[in-house]
């Protein structure tokens, strides 16, 4: 080290007796080979003092201090272009303030974080949700727990998180392990506002210990003894857990699975940390701050009364605040305006009705034909068909003018496909038509969205809107990101109607507008919940008018009456539902239940007993998740609890 | 040496940079919202009109900063060529002005120890030196004019040379207390972990579950090891802003 540069920032030096090397006096390890320098003595006997485990960590140095690994990023190479510019121009110099101010702005304070990924994400976070993130990379050394009530964005919070550590290159192997029914939506969050990609999940037989890149897959899967071994060789960066009350039994083998997983930060989410009994609270902490009450002797001998009365919960409160980062809505200032429900039933035509149950009989007939099971994707395809059918006759035609059906299925029952696909092209206005035009017509100066699943429906209904003169701004996947900017601009600017077919992704600010029609049912309830907290959501002034069409007699008649009224889904706050399935003990997808109900029921009745006991069947789930809600806001949610953790 | 001024952190430079911002890209604030120029709005999602932010270093307006941030990141060149008339040397750089041009290098120091951590630093670096210089070095622009400086790429990697050197004692403060904290923390874990797994094994019987109990163990100290033991500091500088100065004699 050249000591002119030491003595040329006002340092004294001292010579390492190690390496030689001169070193600024006051240093207490040397700079370049890392051994202790004089004054070090006091700090390293102070350390020794503390307790026995940290001297014999400290012991491994041998008093010398390893150099830290430091990396100089490159300049970028259109900047050294220019750097080395023979023939030059002369540069203006105006734009170095604001470029200096610029960075020195994202500085939050000397030591702390500013999170970069809020400069490269395509959501607008609630400020709770930055500090939320924040607690987890700083205050919590990067694991903790993300304990939102639910419907508050904990996905958002995650993702702040897996998207800094990324920037940052802290991390570069991610695993993120969610319940099956939230896989599509968080794939879509990820990557619609994170940016983020997500590795091929057909590599998981293959997986290498130099595996990089963010792995998304259900927990479920990943614990399966198939893979387990895999995901033990890698040494992950950052490990996600979603729903990860799924964790609190420390017999299972998904907590066992979750525990043994090399690891360096751990996030796990959930809204319900403490159940019935609070040594699940143990366990939950134990995985991402493993031994941080001891041993259970003593957490129990400490903090627990009983399996379900905690002792010192003040104590308790405290020491959990530290690994644990929990909102309630009331901490969030969010207050929504109230939401009115519509069902329109409409009465088809007797064309359409016969249209419907003809689709209906062939998708039966290719199930009988080809003996699918539940997860062939015959079965999903057939499933899409049927909600086609009470979309448009035009989004049917289109999959089946597409040939689509495996050839037995066109050979064997050609007669009744031409006759659905006659029946289609003879329906030029069905009544769910007819009765959004009338509905648009009615209040035509307002701003209203209308949901559809299908392009071609989409399609159709512009021509209809805009044949009766109504303003259409299109949003939909197959558009380039600024059409889609554009449309929503108009949209904002001018009113009119929005015909969308995205549902997930897009920090969409919609709240201008507070109309919202579902022209026609996904069968996933949480497609139906994104749909509407695109509009019910911070920032709605008014009441929010949601208007759901459903054609009599139809499969649509009975998800409404029977399924969605049932679990009372539209007025559940936004998130709840996903929560919800996620305690279901059946890990299929809400989706390929309900195909699998109506394409395997042999008449309406066994339809609507079916999906009458789907509807138990999440109402007890719901009585579980509403039990374990309250435990956990007994214990965590006095105002003091509140304060600390903000 | 010439140490950060605490006060050049975060905070006191968001309202400059929106002054700053309203003048040079037509922000225009009206009843406490913020209008934006077509240019702006796609860092903004879009958004023709935003609340007008507080200049405080909370959270609740970090979106705003961030995105206004990287608009200019954006737009702004990183590298400039100035020249600067001799009476005018900031004091931080009299000591190291030569007749050879000057690189000034804003770096971000990127910490990952026992927490993520982030240091702004500033270095002058000349044919032999570095020295590390105020962050508010010309955030006026002041006496700089534009210059034509020509830097050939060896001598371009010598003076990233020269910083790579110098970063160990540039930073030497920020590292030795956070390799201490590293290492207090990694004690506390791993006693935290022992005690832990003395309670279980104590508990338990059966000779395989005693083993796996010691693997799980094993394991768990080598991870907190990965990311607690000083010499797993790492410390990523990334260049924000470059300016290559000479000086008018």
């Amino acid at each position: 080290m050249d000591v002119s540069i030491l003595e040329s920032h006002g340092f004294s030096w001292q010579a390492c007796a190690s390496c030689s090397e001169a070193c600024p006096e006051g240093a207490l390890f040397c700079i370049h080979c890392g051994a202790a320098l004089g004054d070090s003595a006091p700090l390293m006997d102070r350390y020794e003092a503390e307790d026995e485990v940290l001297s014999e960590v400290f012991s491994d140095f041998d008093g010398d201090m390893p150099a830290p690994e430091i990396l100089l990023a490159d300049i970028p190479e259109h900047v050294t272009r220019v750097i080395h510019q023979k023939r030059q121009k002369a540069l203006p110099v105006d734009g170095l303030p604001i470029r200096l101010a610029a960075f020195l702005s994202t500085i939050r304070e000397e030591g702390t974080l500013g999170l970069q990924a809020l400069g490269h994400i395509e959501v607008e976070p609630r400020p709770y949700q930055i500090e939320s993130a924040l607690s987890i990379l700083e205050a919590m050394g990067g694991s903790g727990i993300l304990a939102d009530e639910v419907g508050l964005g904990k996905t958002i919070e995650a993702g702040l998180v897996i998207k800094e550590m990324i920037l940052r290159r802290t991390a570069s192997r991610i695993l993120v392990l969610v319940p099956a029914s939230l896989l599509a939506q968080w794939g879509e969050e990820l990557t619609d506002k994170f940016g983020l990609t997500i590795s091929d999940d057909t590599a998981v037989e293959t997986l290498s210990p130099e595996f990089e890149g963010i792995m998304l897959l259900s927990l479920h899967r990943a614990k399966s003894r198939k893979v387990q071994a895999l995901f033990g060789a890698v040494a992950w960066d950052l490990v996600v857990v979603d729903e990860a009350h799924s964790l609190k039994n420390h017999l299972t083998l998904a907590h066992r699975f979750v525990f043994s997983l090399r690891r360096k930060y751990t996030v796990l989410l959930t809204a319900t940390p403490i159940q019935n009994d609070l040594r699940e609270l143990y366990n939950l902490i134990n995985i991402v701050k493993p031994g941080y009450f001891k041993s259970i002797r003593l957490f129990r001998r400490k903090y627990m009364a009983d399996r379900f009365t905690p002792r010192n919960p003040e104590e308790l409160r405290r020491l959990c605040s530290r690994v644990m980062v929990r909102h309630r809505r009331s901490d969030t200032l969010i207050k929504l305006p109230p939401r009115e429900v519509n069902t329109h039933f409409v009465e088809p035509s007797a064309t359409e009705l016969e249209f419907y149950n003809l689709t209906l009989e062939l998708a039966r007939r290719a199930v009988s034909l080809l003996h699918v099971d539940e997860g062939d994707h015959i079965m999903l395809l057939l499933s899409i068909l049927l909600k086609e059918s009470t979309s448009s006759p035009e989004a049917l035609l289109g999959t089946l003018e597409a040939a689509v059906l495996p050839k037995i299925v066109r050979e064997t029952e050609s007669a009744l496909l031409r006759q659905v696909l006659e029946l289609g092209r003879s329906l030029s206005l069905t009544a769910k038509m007819q009765w959004l035009l009338e509905e648009v017509a009615s209040q035509p100066g307002e701003p209203i969205i209308i949901y559809t699943e299908y392009l071609k429906t989409q399609s159709k209904l512009q021509g209809l809107l805009e044949a009766e003169g109504a303003l259409v701004h299109r949003y939909a996947g197959n558009l380039r990101l600024r059409e889609k900017e554009a449309a929503l601009a108009a949209f904002r600017q001018q009113g009119g109607v929005l015909l969308s077919t995205e549902v997930g992704g897009q920090g969409l600010n919609l709240q201008h507008c507070h109309r919202l029609v579902n022209f026609d049912l996904p069968w996933n309830p949480m497609k139906l919940e994104q749909r509407i907290g695109r509009i019910h959501r911070f920032g709605q002034q008014e009441k929010v008018e949601i208007s759901t069409i459903a054609g009599k007699g139809t499969f649509e008649e009975y998800l409404v009456t029977i399924l969605l009224s049932k679990i009372k889904l539209f007025e559940m706050v936004i998130g709840e539902i996903d929560s919800i399935l996620a305690y279901l003990k059946n890990p299929v997808p809400m989706e390929r239940r309900i195909g699998r109900i109506i394409l395997t029921s042999p008449d309406t009745s066994s339809i609507q007993r079916r999906l009458d006991n789907l509807a138990n069947e999440i109402l007890t789930a719901k009585q579980h998740f509403d039990r374990d809600r309250d435990s956990s806001a007994k214990l965590l949610d006095l105002p003091a609890v509140a304060e600390e953790a903000l | 040496m010439t140490d950060v001024r605490p006060d050049t952190h975060g905070a006191a430079w968001r309202a400059p940079l929106l002054a700053k911002a309203k003048a040079r890209y037509g922000i225009v604030e009206r009843d406490g919202r913020l209008e934006l120029p077509e240019s702006v709005r796609g860092f903004f999602l879009g958004e023709q009109s935003v609340e007008a932010p507080a200049g405080g270093g909370g959270a609740g307006s970090d979106f705003f900063w961030h995105r206004l941030a990287e608009h200019v990141t954006v737009t702004e060149p990183m590298f400039y060529r100035a020249s600067l008339p001799a009476p005018s040397i900031p004091p931080d750089l009299q000591e190291i002005v030569s007749t050879d041009p000057l690189l000034l290098i804003w770096v971000r120091g990127q910490f990952e120890a026992h927490r993520l951590i982030e240091h702004p630093l500033a270095v002058a670096i000349s044919k032999d030196r570095a020295i590390k210089v105020s962050l508010d070095l010309f955030s006026d622009e002041g006496p700089l004019t534009p210059a034509k400086i020509y830097l050939t790429e060896e001598e371009l990697a010598a003076r990233m040379t020269l910083l790579r050197g110098a970063l160990p004692v540039l930073m030497n403060r920020e590292i030795v207390e956070i390799q201490a904290t590293m290492l207090r923390t990694l004690g506390e874990e791993t006693q935290r972990i022992r005690e832990y797994y003395s309670h279980l094994l104590v508990k338990t019987v059966k000779h395989e579950e005693k083993e796996r109990l010691r693997q799980e163990q094993h394991f768990l100290e080598v991870e907190h090891r990965r990311r607690l033991h000083p010499g797993a500091l790492r410390i990523l500088v990334v260049p924000e802003v470059i300016v290559a100065l000479s000086i008018e004699v």
